[in-house]
């Protein structure tokens, strides 16, 4: 009987299926953490507060469109009494 | 003038506050474990999160065809009672917990127009016992998700205002004309179990032809399916679980019916429901139609289950009301049919229906 050589197949260690399964369970697990955290994270590591750190004159360009907004909701466009709103100098309505 | 705005990258278009975020973040955790929720919903933002599993539930289970006739919201709150913003906020800066309960609120606002007079009467043509059997059957399906203003809601309604008032009185009056309105085929039949009807249904639909009395009995069966099992939770079943409840529902001033389900449009029953919506609310807000709880400080293992009963019973409604829209859109066409047909033979000219009774929006 002529001896059949072996066929030389190379399996994956892991087959792609299960690196599917490996991939979504690693997601889940990363998901978890990440709701795991709401709630805990402190507000210095907050990438939102961390930018507004580098630049202030965001969050006072954002706390001016926030009342011109909300003058507008409540319908007080025209109110004299309202403060009057002024831009950081010379980064948010730069002159021409 | 060149107007420059700073921009910051990276942000999410929508932010939600610490105490709406921490407990979406313990029901996006069970729902991610439920399969509810996949992590390709995670946005950043566990508001966000539940609410595309939300979504994508209504979606498979057949949201879009529940849209075609019922007008109505499914929210989960974590809130019971009726709050403006500012009361919101108020409340919020008492308590540093966010909340440990949340609440699925399901309502209607605005009954959808069911008239069945046709469809009873292609009925009774296929068996002279189908047509009790059908209406108490689709009756007691409906009535495990809504309010039902029908037959008998309008006989109370027009027995309470009749009660002290002379004939003269009531001789153009629509109250008289309410209780011979119900139709032959119904009389001393309304009062069958439900059960009862719904094996009737069963032992007559092999029976019946290729027509729409055959599709009417098959959806019907689908529908009785889908809902069994499950009962109507009124809000009234937490007033000892929820701390105050019970004050508010007082307050209350009833709540809005999910459909109108009449002979023909603008008949008696219809003209008493008219009456009866134009008053509701003044009085006071209208209560939920349904309203559950969620009980968030429990142990994992334990709010899985919660979650898991609770989001089967949210797809069994959507489920339920989705078999119940074809229904209800083969008994326009049935309607549309038999007003066509009236017109023409009587020569007179069909009234419109009033359009919030038949609006199509969910």
């Amino acid at each position: 009987m002529k001896p059949r050589r072996k066929k030389d197949t190379k399996k994956p260690a892991v087959s792609r299926g299960a690196n599917q399964h490996l991939s979504q369970r690693d997601d889940c697990a990363r998901v978890m953490r990440e709701l795991e955290a709401v709630g805990k994270t402190c507000p210095d590591k907050d990438p939102l507060v961390e930018q507004l750190r580098k630049c202030p004159e965001t969050f006072v360009a954002g706390e001016m469109l926030g009342k011109m907004f909300d003058s507008l909701k409540y319908n007080r466009a025209n109110s004299e009494n309202d403060e009057r709103l002024i831009p950081p100098a010379g980064i948010v309505f730069p002159l021409v | 003038m060149q107007v420059t705005v700073p921009q910051i990258k990276g942000i999410r278009w929508r932010y939600c506050e610490r105490w709406d975020e921490e407990p979406a973040a313990k029901l996006g955790m069970s729902l991610l474990r439920l399969g509810i929720c996949s992590p390709a919903d995670w946005a950043g933002s566990a508001v966000d999160f539940v609410e595309r599993g939300f979504k994508r539930l209504a979606q498979v289970n057949g949201i879009d065809e529940v849209r075609k006739v019922w007008e109505g919201d499914i929210r989960i709150l974590d809130h019971t009672f009726e709050q403006s913003e500012r009361e919101r906020y108020e409340g919020r800066a008492e308590i540093d917990n966010s909340a440990q309960s949340l609440f699925l609120v399901a309502d209607f606002s605005g009954a959808a127009s069911i008239p069945i007079g046709a469809t009873l009467s292609v009925l009774e043509r296929a068996h002279k016992r189908l047509p009790a059997a059908f209406f108490v059957a689709f009756r007691h399906c409906l009535a495990k998700w809504m309010l039902v203003y029908d037959y008998d809601a309008a006989t109370e309604h027009a027995e309470i205002l009749m009660c002290d008032r002379e004939a003269a009185e009531l001789a153009d009056s629509i109250y008289p004309k309410v209780a011979p309105s119900l139709p032959a085929c119904l009389r001393d039949r309304l009062t069958m179990n439900p059960r009862y009807a719904c094996s009737l249904l069963r032992a007559m639909q092999p029976k019946l032809g290729p027509s729409r009395a055959r599709d009417l009995v098959s959806h019907l069966l689908e529908l009785w399916n889908h809902s069994a099992g499950y009962s109507h939770h009124w809000p009234h079943r937490l007033i000892r679980r929820i701390p105050g409840l019970d004050d508010y529902l007082e307050e209350c001033d009833g709540i809005g019916p999910g459909c109108l389900l009449n002979w023909y449009e603008n008949d008696p029953i219809g003209a008493c429901c008219d009456e009866e919506m134009e008053y509701i609310g003044q009085n006071g807000p209208l209560a939920p139609c349904i309203l559950r709880v969620i009980r968030l400080d429990r142990p994992k293992k334990n709010l899985d289950q919660q979650l898991g009963r609770l989001f089967e019973y949210i797809a069994a409604m959507i489920r339920s009301l989705a078999c119940a829209a074809k229904i209800v859109e083969i008994m326009r066409e049935l309607y549309d049919e038999y007003q066509r047909q009236h017109r023409l033979k009587s020569g007179l000219p069909t009234q419109s229906s009033t359009p919030d009774l038949r609006d199509e929006q969910l």
